[in-house]
């Protein structure tokens, strides 16, 4: 009856009868992309360039990175003329680890020639419901600025340090030192708080349209000369972030100073800079067509499709520590 | 200085904080999609015993604390200082009234307990679950009392005072839980 935690240390973390849940829903997930005449692709997994974003750490084996997503190279394959791709493969980050995090996961990413992020996020919608096998199932939508409004009152194109950080001391959520006058790091410590438990329960939401500051791959549109936003979505189930995407910036120039820019911020944090991976700029500089592309956490997708799940660990087969 | 860094966090992980060393009881890691990754950890303060919710930045060091938790012999009290000694190197030292708190009133001579080392000097003291103690004073029970039924205030060698049930008497040496002060059964000689 009690075993010791050593002795059942070589079992799988998930039970057999999720995996097998877990491998129907992925038939079903591949059905789908099939129906949509979407192109399945395996591109490498260690490379030698790498994520220069300073919030994502990749690990290094013989000189090269394990990928932190497969973006780069399915965004090369669409510049040499594929049709519409998509990948389900493993992704690596360094030390991200918890309930919602395991540092080796599953990413499944897909890219749209010729539409933008909200005809993606329908997309990923009809997807939802497909895997549900429910069509009442829907992602309520709002803007990044307009969610910060209604739930803190905080206008975000005007602003402050302070605001946020004694917004977040209200909230019984301690600020760190090195982050009081960081605003990027004051949004995300209060989106992965408070602002991610208003969410509504067991739905989908989608916030769409970031600051221009975390625009990361996408596009940035500058209509409004006040708020110039970053074209990127997010979609969260509950307060559990699923999936992100975005409408694609094709502007190489633009990318290859963005990923110096990120190299500075490393640079100033102490961390190690990242190789720029010069073949995706080439891509881009080459042509990459107008689309926008969009990455979900299979793991956490299982945690929402299976029942009584209550951490990731239950849904892959051997979690970090049991590898 | 040794330190720590917050993928290293995990509860019973020892710190420091604002000058105080104290454990972790729980690290829970946050992250917004693409953006900075904090982890939240409740700490509790072991010299005080108070529980705070402090953020780290994924990534930052913190200073660790030179706890150690060692099991020790319970010797003697002169009133100041209690006197543990170290059953391997039959070192002795004193703990303050502070440091030992409410685990006095389990201290029976002889008895092993675990005693919590700051820079080498006891920080607190950690009596075991179950400890066995002598009834010192009790009323007797009433003739006609069963198993069941009420229970009587009973001091015990230590001079702890706890509720027993009718039908044990003074003398007896019976098994307290320590964490809840409650009786937990009669010792059979």
């Amino acid at each position: 009856m009690h075993e010791s935690q050593s002795s059942t240390d070589w079992r799988p973390t998930a039970e057999i009868d999720t995996l097998k849940r877990r491998a129907a829903i992925i038939r079903r997930l591949r059905e789908w992309f099939y129906q949509q005449n979407i192109l399945e692709v395996e591109t490498p997994q260690l490379s030698q360039g790498a994520t220069t974003d300073p919030n994502i750490e990749s690990f290094e084996v013989a000189h090269r990175h394990l990928r932190t997503s497969a973006e780069f190279h399915l965004k090369r394959l669409l510049a040499a003329g594929s049709p519409d791709v998509y990948e389900l493969g493993k992704v690596f980050r360094l030390d991200e680890s918890g309930r919602y995090h395991n540092p080796e996961f599953t990413m499944l990413e897909w890219y749209r020639v010729g539409i933008d992020h909200h005809r993606l996020i329908g997309e990923v919608e009809s997807l939802l419901r497909y895997l549900h096998q429910d069509d009442s199932v829907s992602v309520g939508c709002i803007s990044y600025r307009d969610f910060w409004l209604q739930h803190t009152g905080i206008n975000l194109a005007d602003t402050s340090c302070a605001q946020i950080a004694s917004y977040l001391e209200s909230n019984s959520v301690e600020v760190p030192a090195s982050s009081r006058d960081r605003i990027d790091e004051l949004q995300d410590l209060a989106m992965a708080t408070v602002l991610a438990a208003s969410m509504p329960d067991a739905r989908y939401t989608c916030l769409y349209d970031y600051p221009a500051s975390q625009a990361s791959l996408a596009r940035i549109d500058e209509t409004d000369p006040d708020w110039p936003v970053a074209n990127r979505f997010e979609i969260y189930f509950g307060s559990v972030e699923l999936a992100n995407g975005f409408y694609e910036l094709t502007d190489g120039a633009e990318q290859l100073s963005r990923f110096r820019a990120d190299n500075e911020v490393r640079r100033s944090n102490k961390q190690v800079a990242r190789p720029v991976d010069q073949r995706f700029v080439q891509s881009l500089n080459y042509g990459l067509p107008d689309c926008a592309g969009v990455a979900v956490g299979i793991d956490r997708l299982m945690m929402i499709l299976l029942d009584d799940i209550r951490s990731l660990h239950e849904v892959v087969s051997f979690n970090w520590e049991r590898a | 200085m040794a330190t720590y860094s917050t993928n290293e966090f995990k509860g019973g992980l020892k710190i420091m904080q604002d000058g105080d060393p104290c454990s972790i009881v729980e690290n829970e890691f946050v992250k917004p999609g693409k953006g900075q990754a904090f982890s939240r950890v409740k700490i509790r303060n072991l010299k005080t015993g108070r529980v705070v919710e402090k953020t780290f930045k994924s990534g930052e060091s913190v200073e660790a604390a030179d706890v150690m938790d060692t099991n020790m012999q319970y010797l003697y009290t002169d009133g100041e200082f209690w006197h543990f000694m170290d059953p391997n190197s039959f070192e002795q030292m004193g703990a303050s009234e502070t440091a030992v708190g409410d685990a006095r009133q389990w201290l029976k001579e002889q008895d092993t307990v675990e005693v919590t080392l700051w820079n080498g000097v006891p920080l607190s003291v950690t009596p075991p679950n179950f400890v066995e103690l002598k009834i010192a004073q009790t009323d007797p029970g009433l003739k006609g009392d069963t198993a069941q039924g009420g229970t009587k205030p009973a001091t015990m060698e230590t001079g702890a005072v706890i509720k027993v049930p009718l039908f044990v008497e003074e003398g007896e040496v019976i098994k307290i839980d320590t964490r809840s002060g409650e009786y937990a059964g009669r010792v059979k000689e």
